[in-house]
């Protein structure tokens, strides 16, 4: 499989006086996968228009493997695209639709067949070539979208959350799926979708975009160890925050992150009064305020961590490390 | 059983009440008379008849002209439709929203506006100075003017909704532009294409007004226009009977095509998405394909308007048509514009009120009644011509011919349909849970109607309502053969002038044509205004 490089910079597109995408810098290196993750409404899906020359951009350019973009259109950038809705031809059958690209790049008969056989064996759907779109599931309509933008050998594949869709059980499913015929294939992708453990699943790199910047882009990992602000870290679910103000009067440059999984009872630690106590699966969930710091938070352990499981009112000590503080914003 | 079981059972829900309602109003006007027309054209002995009729040199001319007339007529009409249809559903443009407006006013116009802006356009001392009246060539246009719209409204709208995502999808895949229209929008629009062909053939088929109007020789009869001469001018029902019995059967097999296809082509694939701006290129192919349609959709009202106030034979602007016009009825025996524009407003008012009542009963029945045969039968009267419902009209009830309620039930039960098409996409959009919820907080059937589903169905009622009036404003077939003198509807006082010879007469009845599109308009900006159209 090709492997390209993706280079934008300065991307703006614009829908009347609302800036979807707002200048974005973003380098794809080759073969890696990107997931770009983001509220509805960032512009994320506008990008992957954008990408795919459905919509020009009104300022900036984009080059793969150093070729400028501009100009292209998207029939002949070779980017390969599955859309939300999955946009298959109701008027073909499975079959005529993952052979519609193929056609239009003049593939002949025999190979055309053979490569049709072998992505509907792929994504699983062998024996209903014959099938109109209607006929099949949801499940089944998103693999032959996935099979129709796979058979001409794009260089690249744009995925708009594709399985946003789906209910969730499948979803579940199915995101491991994809991850896995993805890698099978040896396909770069870029995906857009706003759920985080999809983004996670699917791609090496994420970018998450917020009111069409990108806020930041590196591994999960990078990601989760150092978000780059409060929003970011509030996206990604990490919600103990401490306001700019009340992280000075702590001595902190700036909003501070509590990392509330380095926690743990130590008899000499700070005290914490319990307010609330509920089980997620087989762990405690503690609602907990630091009458110290003047803190709310929520803290997750192991009932046998604790020994006893404590009620409201009760105050349990917690070891703080130095190392669960992360300052996000340092204020100037 | 408990005592008053069995009246719960048959107590009346607005469904059941409704399904009621429509089937007695449509066994009555629709049936009855159709069986009646039926039965007197085959006669006594049945297959003799058919025999007869299959042999009767007269009926297979007039079969074969009307049949070779709609035929060429959709053929022209979906070559010049289509192209513009394609181009609606592909940009978007400034002056899109006017252009839309403007091939909606044919599909709107009454028939004999049509006929009198062609006369007025390329009749005898048309506007463009030559006398095509009598001519095939006429008749096309018309048919082509009164029925593009069609197809740019189904084809266009349903590409419109459907086409944006596919033929992105298109251009991911290798699919340019033309590759796309070929393998994608066109096999995609074919259902559609050929629904609104299915329905410009049976609107042709059956055409009155403009061929009465444009082709009065007779070359270009219909069987519709032939059915009025033997009831009208010979009092021949029994010829009258066979080919109206004729003219149903090609009509009801083309509006089989029409029914069976539109429900495909119906089907809304995905969301709507902003269309882009034309390039260049695409810029010359839009006004490539939308002038010749825009151009023939304006001429004839501009002629209609100009030849008004200076009718053939007269030096300058002249006032006479005006005059004439609204002189007191009587003189010269023609109705005035006065009692002409009364006469249709009370036919509007008094059929548009029983159109929406029974229309919506109709479409009540449909989705809350489990009544499904009627969402299909309340398309009947759109497919029955107005002249031969007139004839079936006289022939099953002889006591309305000539009152007042007769002609107005007969236009009731043309609008009907629009309310139906009109109401039942509302109604059917309605979630079952808040019914259900209407009735855990305590409401029965009809306060559920009343207070869940009726405000819910206010902007589809508008519309089908206002197009109910200004079909009823614009009916000339029935009409023609239900009315009287005294209840002259303006398409009726427009032909009675259009047949008097003399510039006076000419003038006048351009004034009223002009007075009749007016009175269509004002409804239908009324209706742009107040509520939507719906699936028609």
């Amino acid at each position: 499989m090709p492997r390209v490089a993706l280079e934008l910079s300065g991307v703006v597109r614009r829908y009347g006086e609302v800036r979807a995408v707002d200048g974005v810098d973003l380098i794809v290196p080759p073969g890696r996968t990107l997931a770009l993750l983001g509220p509805s409404g960032c512009g994320k899906s506008t990008l992957l228009r954008v990408v795919a020359g459905l919509e020009p951009p009104d300022a900036g350019t984009l080059r793969m493997d150093g070729r400028d973009l501009a100009g292209v259109p998207p029939q002949r950038r070779g980017i390969g695209m599955v859309f939300q809705d999955y946009a298959l031809f109701p008027h073909l059958t499975v079959k005529d639709n993952v052979a519609f690209g193929l056609v239009e790049r003049g593939w002949p008969v025999a190979e055309r067949e053979a490569r049709v056989t072998e992505l509907l064996d792929a994504v699983d759907l062998t024996g209903l070539e014959r099938r109109r779109p209607h006929e099949l599931s949801g499940g089944q309509q998103q693999r032959v979208a996935l099979a129709r933008a796979l058979a001409p050998r794009p260089a690249l594949l744009l995925l708009d959350e594709p399985l946003s869709n789906l209910d969730r059980t499948l979803r579940d499913e199915l995101t491991d799926e994809l991850a896995e015929l993805l890698s099978e294939l040896d396909v770069q992708a870029i995906h857009v979708t706003h759920d985080q453990n999809e983004a996670f699943a699917l791609a090496d790199r994420v970018a998450v975009m917020h009111a069409g910047r990108i806020v930041q882009e590196g591994t999960p990992d990078e990601l989760l160890d150092a978000p780059r602000n409060a929003w970011m870290a509030r996206f990604l679910g990490l919600r103990e925050l401490i306001p700019a103000g009340q992280a000075k009067e702590l001595g902190f440059a700036g909003t501070t992150l509590l990392r509330v999984e380095k926690l743990r009872p130590d008899p000499d630690g700070r005290p914490f009064e319990v307010r609330r106590v509920h089980r997620v699966g087989t762990d405690l969930e503690l609602a907990l305020t630091s009458p110290e710091w003047g803190l709310a938070l929520r803290w997750q352990v192991r009932p046998r961590e604790l020994g006893t499981t404590p009620e409201p009112g009760d105050t349990i000590r917690l070891r703080v490390p130095d190392d669960a503080w992360t300052v996000l914003e340092v204020e100037g | 059983m408990l005592p008053g079981a069995r009246l719960v059972g048959v107590r009346l829900s607005p469904g059941r009440l409704g399904g009621l309602l429509a089937s007695l109003f449509l066994a009555l006007l629709l049936v009855v008379p159709l069986v009646a027309v039926v039965a007197r054209g085959l006669g006594g002995e049945p297959l003799a008849t058919v025999r007869e009729l299959a042999a009767d040199p007269f009926l297979r001319e007039r079969l074969g002209a009307t049949l070779l007339q709609a035929t060429l007529s959709t053929v022209l009409t979906v070559a010049i439709g289509l192209p513009g249809a394609l181009a609606f559903a592909r940009w978007s443009f400034p002056g899109k929203r006017i252009l839309r407006a403007l091939f909606t006013v044919p599909f709107v116009m009454p028939s004999v506006v049509a006929g009198a802006g062609f006369l007025a356009l390329l009749g005898p001392g048309g506007a463009l100075g030559v006398d095509l009246v009598d001519t095939l060539t006429l008749v096309l246009l018309a048919h082509v003017f009164y029925n593009h719209a069609v197809v740019v409204r189904m084809v266009g709208g349903f590409l419109e909704s459907a086409a944006p995502r596919l033929r992105d999808a298109a251009a991911t895949l290798g699919a340019g532009p033309f590759r796309t229209t070929l393998r994608v929008t066109l096999p995609l629009a074919a259902p559609a294409i050929l629904a609104a062909a299915a329905l410009v053939f049976v609107f042709c088929f059956t055409s009155f007004g403009v061929i009465l109007i444009l082709a009065p020789g007779g070359a270009w009869d219909t069987l519709e226009v032939e059915i009025y001469r033997s009831v009208a001018r010979l009092m021949r029902l029994d010829t009258a009977a066979a080919l109206a019995l004729l003219q149903l059967l090609v009509a009801m097999a083309a509006g089989g095509v029409y029914t069976a296809l539109q429900a495909r082509a119906a089907v809304p694939l995905s969301g709507a998405t902003p269309l882009p701006r034309p390039g260049l290129g695409g810029r010359w192919l839009l006004a490539l394909t939308l002038a010749p349609p825009a151009v023939l959709t304006a001429a004839p009202l501009v002629a209609l308007a100009i030849r008004s106030v200076t009718p053939p034979g007269t030096e300058g602007i002249s006032w006479i048509g005006w005059s004439a016009a609204f002189a007191p009825s009587g003189l010269l025996g023609v109705v005035s514009a006065w009692q002409a524009t009364w006469n249709s407003l009370r036919f509007a008012a008094a059929s548009g009120l029983i159109a929406t009542v029974v229309g919506t009963a109709l479409a009540y029945a449909v989705v809350r009644g489990g009544w499904r045969f009627l969402d299909r039968a309340s398309l009947l009267p759109l497919a029955t011509s107005a002249v031969t419902l007139g004839l079936g009209l006289l022939l099953a009830w002889p006591a309305l011919t000539g009152t007042f309620w007769g002609l107005a039930l007969a236009h009731a039960l043309i609008g009907t349909p629009f309310v139906t098409r009109a109401v039942l996409p509302s109604l059917r959009g309605i979630p079952a849970s808040r019914s259900a919820a209407a009735a855990t907080l305590g409401a029965g059937p009809w306060r559920r109607a009343l207070r869940v589903d009726l405000p819910a169905l206010v902007p589809g009622l508008i519309g089908g309502a206002g197009f109910a009036v200004a079909v009823s404003l614009g009916e000339f077939g029935a009409a023609l053969v239900l009315s009287r003198p005294e209840l002259a509807t303006l398409p009726i006082a427009i032909y009675q002038r259009l047949g008097r010879p003399g510039a006076e007469s000419y003038a006048a009845a351009l004034v009223l044509a002009l007075l009749l599109m007016a009175l269509t308009a004002v409804i239908m900006a009324l209706l742009d205004r107040l509520g939507g159209p719906g699936e028609i």
